[in-house]
This record gives C-alpha cells, structure tokens and sequence, in this order.
C-alpha cells in the first residue's frame, strides 16, 4: 500500500476484523470506520461521508461498501 | 435536473471535455473550518466524461492542493498508473464538483496520474445520478444534472 494510504491501515483492519458480521447485519451498505471503532452504517456513500465529517472531522476515515466479493475499479482511459 | 449543452467542433478527437469548478464538501468543508483550517478555494479543473471509468479519477496531486478529506481505498485494475495488470491500492477522496450552470455535486474520486492536460474523469458513478447525450452529428453533448 502507497504511503498516502497508511492513515488507512487501522481502518482496513478494522473493517477486516468484523467484516464476517457486517455481512451479516449489514450487507450493501456502507460502513463508517474512524481508528478501530465503527460508527455506524449508511444507506448510500454520501451519507456516511457526510457523517464522517461530522463525527471525525476532515479525516481521515474510512467509508467502505460492505459486500462478500471486493470489485476492483476500472478506468479505461489511457494512461500516461 | 438542469441540461448543461457544450459545443465542441473536436468532439471527435478531444471527447465530451468541459471545465468545472473541484473543490472541498460542504460538509468537508464546515469539517474543515470547525478544526481550525482553511478551506481553499476550488479550481478550475478541466474534465473528460469518460463512460469506461467505474468511477470518478483526480489527476495526481489535486487531493493536497485542495486538502480534500481522504475517505477510502480502492484496488485499481489492469495497471492504469504505470503498474502492472495486478491490483493497485489507491487513495479515495471527498469533494464536490459545481458545474458552469450552476449546479453543485458531492462526489468522491479516486486519485492516479492522468494523461496531459485532464485533471478529473467524470466516471459512471457520477453519471448514475445525470443525463447524459453525445450529439456527434452535432458535434455537442449535453449533460442533465
């Protein structure tokens, strides 16, 4: 992982800690993670990034889709 | 919704380009002020939207400029950045995009190097929630948002 994504590592292995019952409360939903605390779930990605910046501030955060199968991004667009 | 037309006579060659404004949330930015920082002014970014991207993509460095609010990771495929065909963990931000008409979108961007001259891809997570019309004949598209 890239040194701007280290403020994330707490985050990701909080995420990855309760992944198993976030499936099972929580799928499709996007979840709020500041340190290793979850602060909740959120119906769309927006409303959990507004939350984040209410309750944490600029960040950083995490807010992240929990489902059983990560999708990577594609971005066709040729690169440099 | 409000439609947002563009003529280009190199439509063909330059695709659906236009110039918005990126900047911080409001909410990152009410974020931003209540822990004692400065909010900076949005910029004049120049945009391709780009039906091929899952999402919407920042040119490298824009997140900083901005002081956007760093809000996730993504695993970018097929080596976009350089990289090789395996996955590459990027950053994801927080920001809003006003567009010349006046209308303002919340949105979140991964960042990666764009190729010469583009600084933001409108990707299909943005254009899940708009209109969009390519007029070739016309050398035009329009965008509803």
């Amino acid at each position: 992982m890239s040194e701007s994504l280290q403020p994330l590592d707490l985050e990701m292995q909080t995420y990855r800690n309760h992944k198993d019952a976030l499936l099972t409360s929580s799928e499709g939903k996007f979840v709020l993670i500041h340190g290793a605390s979850i602060l909740g779930t959120f119906a769309t990605k927006m409303d959990a990034v507004a939350a984040g910046h209410q309750r944490v501030g600029p960040g950083p955060f995490l807010v992240k889709k929990v489902e059983r199968v990560e999708k990577p991004v594609r971005i066709l667009t040729p690169r440099t | 919704m409000k439609p947002l037309t563009i003529v280009l006579p190199d439509l063909e060659s330059t695709g659906p380009i236009l110039d918005v404004q990126l900047g911080n949330s409001p909410t990152g930015q009410r974020a931003l002020r209540h822990h004692g920082q400065a909010v900076p002014a949005p910029v004049s970014v120049r945009a391709l939207i780009d039906t091929g991207s899952d999402m919407c993509a920042l040119d490298a460095g824009l997140a900083a400029t901005l002081r956007l609010s760093l809000i996730g990771v993504q695993f970018l495929s097929g080596g976009f950045a350089g990289g090789s065909a395996a996955l590459t963990a990027v950053p994801e931000y927080s920001a809003a995009l006003a567009f010349s008409h006046g209308v303002v979108l919340d949105i979140t961007a991964i960042e990666v190097p764009l190729p010469g001259g583009l600084q933001l891809l409108i990707g299909r997570d943005l254009l899940a929630k708009t209109h969009f019309a390519y007029d070739g004949l016309g050398n035009s598209f329009t965008l509803t948002v």
